[in-house]
């Protein structure tokens, strides 16, 4: 196994590597626009241009090519020399049953996959996250929004993928995560630590109260409001690579999740709003598939409990928010516990 | 007071107290003892003990004799009575919902293959006393285990961790499946080794990277863990001290945490409580080899399939371990902390080392 440090460095070195070979001219020319549409004639010289979307240390970067005249197409690298392949391979599957073309819900269109770059070539989608409506738009289109997201996230949990790992019980608690981020937080704030295993206690309390053997289905486990798009009608969820047949619950956790770590920590506060909202999307989902939802409150608190750790330590808070922060985060741990584990505080 | 033939459960009389805490409520060691006074008394032996086993029963002055026998601070309180001198009794106090649960397996397996007539026992259950949250049962025939660990001369340790295997073997092999399966994560102490893990951070920063390689590395074996495993009646804390050996017949003690769950999770516990306790009294590594190979041989050679579930939840209650000794800062480390600290990192390497 590559030690952290190592693989930290390995992982740089190949981000390098990858941005270079995908900038190359010989390397665009080959391989990608061959998928732009309408097809770039292969004679003329084209300008083109790549920006590097997203490049963070997970082992994944998103490019996008954008060439005059003819169209956009993003592109995403992976480190894992699986995680590509299997992801083209999945997406296709989708693409072709039931979240495609004919669908009001969608992903979005695999183009190729070009093994010497690990790279998969996505058609560009249409529409803007929603994050862009959570605090800007009328209320009403907001909620509508959630609605369609709602209904793409039950759809996609009662599809039908074969093959399709199953997440193992440990990891489906997200436990040892939670863990990771809590530890790093008391090696910096030492002080920390006692609070930090009294709110742990209390998500183990919470656990015990949670179904261990939910009806599992296909996760997607990234599912935001950034990665949703929706445009006339239609939603298309991007960021499809992870799916495992797991807990759904997770899902919607997260997602409603992500909306109050937005209102808490960037979208100005409005938390009535960003309630309203969570409850919507919650409410739809709960009425196409209400026996998903068992262990909601567990997910939501697990969240919640690692969000709180992250504040606590993050630069990118400033320490006039910081308080507010973390306490608006007090609030929504506590009430997703159960109340045996609301005891356990007051004890 | 009225006892229930069926079930062995006395019943509770007017005015009777129930002696359990209230959900969530800690019991000091203290408050325990204090609750127990009354119980070693000759008056509540004979009121209530004689009647469980309708034997004679001595007066005080002529061998009659009670005690509390342990109380670690764990809210339960083990008894022990010489109602004459061919018949001892142990009782358990519980402050929790453990007593009643804990007498129903033993009854259960006292008359499923562990009881009178097999090789393999648990104490045998003479009653439940509602009124007290307590468990009566006979004292457990022959030497303990742990009596190895302390020089016992008749009590060999690799022919005992023999006998323990065997007796845990029967145990896994058996039909009955009492009590609520227990999740992966709780048998892996997965949300006890989080709440170490923050506190180590917290007393060794400059440790936390170490840390977490350690932490992927436990993850990774989790993972690796096969996904159809077998779940079977699990012991809960099969520890040394727990076994008994006479001849014939082994018998094991402690069943309060007794649930269906992986079997790896009790052949880990044994063999890292055995380890660490042998570390600790500086036993011959040899022999503590030798006692571990055969354990797991004479187990494993009968449910090979456990395999890799041991490995896995060794190598994490030795992380808990090394987590363990990590959080404790300068002041609470004892004379040996740095000897333990680097046990317990060759014992998780060698878990780790162990195929999935």
């Amino acid at each position: 196994m590559l030690e952290r440090a190592e693989l930290r460095r390995s992982r740089e070195q190949w981000k390098r590597e990858v941005t270079a070979k995908c900038a190359d001219c010989d390397f665009v020319s080959q391989h990608v626009f061959p998928h732009i549409s309408p097809v770039v004639p292969k004679a003329a010289p084209y300008a083109w241009s790549l920006d590097i979307v997203r490049a963070l240390s997970t082992g994944r970067v998103t490019l996008r090519y954008e060439i005059s005249g003819f169209g956009t197409v993003y592109g995403k690298a992976y480190y894992d020399t699986c995680l590509g392949r299997n992801t083209y391979e999945l997406l296709q599957r989708l693409w072709q049953n039931g979240f495609g073309p004919r669908s009001q819900n969608q992903v979005p269109q695999p183009l190729a996959f070009v093994a010497e770059g690990n790279l998969m070539l996505l058609q560009e989608v249409r529409g803007a996250p929603l994050t862009g409506v959570l605090w800007t738009a009328p209320l009403d289109q907001a909620v509508q929004s959630m609605r369609a997201a709602a209904l793409w996230l039950a759809r996609f949990h009662a599809s039908d993928i074969p093959g399709l790992d199953v997440e193992p019980p440990c990891e489906r608690m997200e436990i040892m995560k939670v863990a990771d981020v809590l530890a790093k937080v008391a090696a910096k704030r030492r002080e920390y630590a006692p609070m930090l295993v009294q709110l742990l206690r209390q998500l183990d309390v919470a656990a015990e109260q949670a179904n261990p053997l939910p009806r599992l289905v296909p996760l997607h486990d990234q599912y935001r409001p950034a990665h949703v798009f929706v445009a006339d009608g239609s939603v298309v969820v991007i960021d499809v690579e992870k799916i495992r047949l797991s807990d759904p619950a997770k899902d919607v956790a997260r997602f409603v999740h992500t909306i109050k770590k937005l209102c808490f920590e960037t979208g100005g506060g409005d938390t009535a709003r960003a309630d309203r909202l969570a409850e919507e999307f919650t409410r739809e989902y709960a009425s196409l598939a209400p026996e998903n939802l068992e262990n909601l409150p567990y997910f939501r608190a697990a969240y919640t409990l690692r969000a709180f750790a992250k504040a606590l330590k993050s630069r990118k808070v400033k320490e006039t928010e910081r308080k507010n922060i973390l306490e608006c985060y007090r609030q929504e741990f506590e009430r997703c516990l159960p109340e045996s584990a609301k005891t356990l505080r007051a004890n | 007071m009225g006892i229930l033939e069926t079930t062995g459960i006395a019943t509770s009389q007017p005015g009777g107290t129930a002696w359990a805490a209230p959900a969530g409520e800690k019991v000091s060691k203290e408050g325990l003892a204090q609750k127990a006074g009354p119980l070693i008394s000759f008056e509540f032996a004979r009121r209530h003990l004689a009647p469980l086993v309708n034997g004679p029963l001595s007066t005080p002055t002529s061998g009659f004799h009670a005690e509390i026998e342990q109380n670690t601070g764990t809210g339960r309180l083990t008894l022990r009575y010489v109602l004459n001198p061919e018949t001892i009794l142990h009782a358990k106090l519980y402050t929790d919902e453990l007593g009643p649960r804990c007498y129903a397996v033993m009854k259960a397996l006292w008359e499923d293959g562990f009881g009178a007539g097999s090789a393999f026992h648990v104490p045998e259950p003479i009653g439940f006393l509602v009124d007290y949250n307590l468990l009566v049962m006979r004292q457990a025939p022959g030497t303990c285990l742990a009596e190895a660990l302390r020089g016992d001369p008749f009590m060999d340790l690799v022919e005992g961790s023999r006998n323990a295997a065997q007796w845990l073997s029967a145990l896994h092999r058996s039909r009955l499946r009492l009590g609520t399966p227990e999740a992966e994560w709780v048998s892996l102490k997965l949300f006890n080794t989080s709440a170490r893990l923050i506190k180590a951070a917290a007393a060794q920063p400059d440790q936390l990277d170490q840390i977490r390689d350690l932490l992927e590395q436990i993850e990774q074996r989790i993972h690796k863990m096969p996904r159809h495993r077998p779940l079977v009646q699990t012991h809960g804390r099969y520890h040394h001290d727990h076994v008994f050996v006479s001849s014939g017949i082994t018998t094991v003690i402690d069943l309060d945490r007794s649930c269906p769950s992986d079997p790896g999770k009790d052949l880990a516990e044994f063999v890292h409580v055995l380890r660490l306790a042998a570390f600790k009294r500086g036993l011959d590594w040899r022999q503590v080899d030798d006692s571990t190979r055969t354990f797991l041989r004479e187990y494993l050679n009968q449910m090979p399939e456990v395999a890799p579930g041991f490995s896995c939840h060794w190598a994490a209650f030795m992380f808990h371990d090394l987590l363990g000794q990590l959080k404790k800062d300068a002041t609470r480390r004892k004379e040996n902390w740095r000897e333990l600290l680097d046990f317990s990192i060759r014992e998780v390497h060698s878990a780790l080392e162990v195929g999935p």
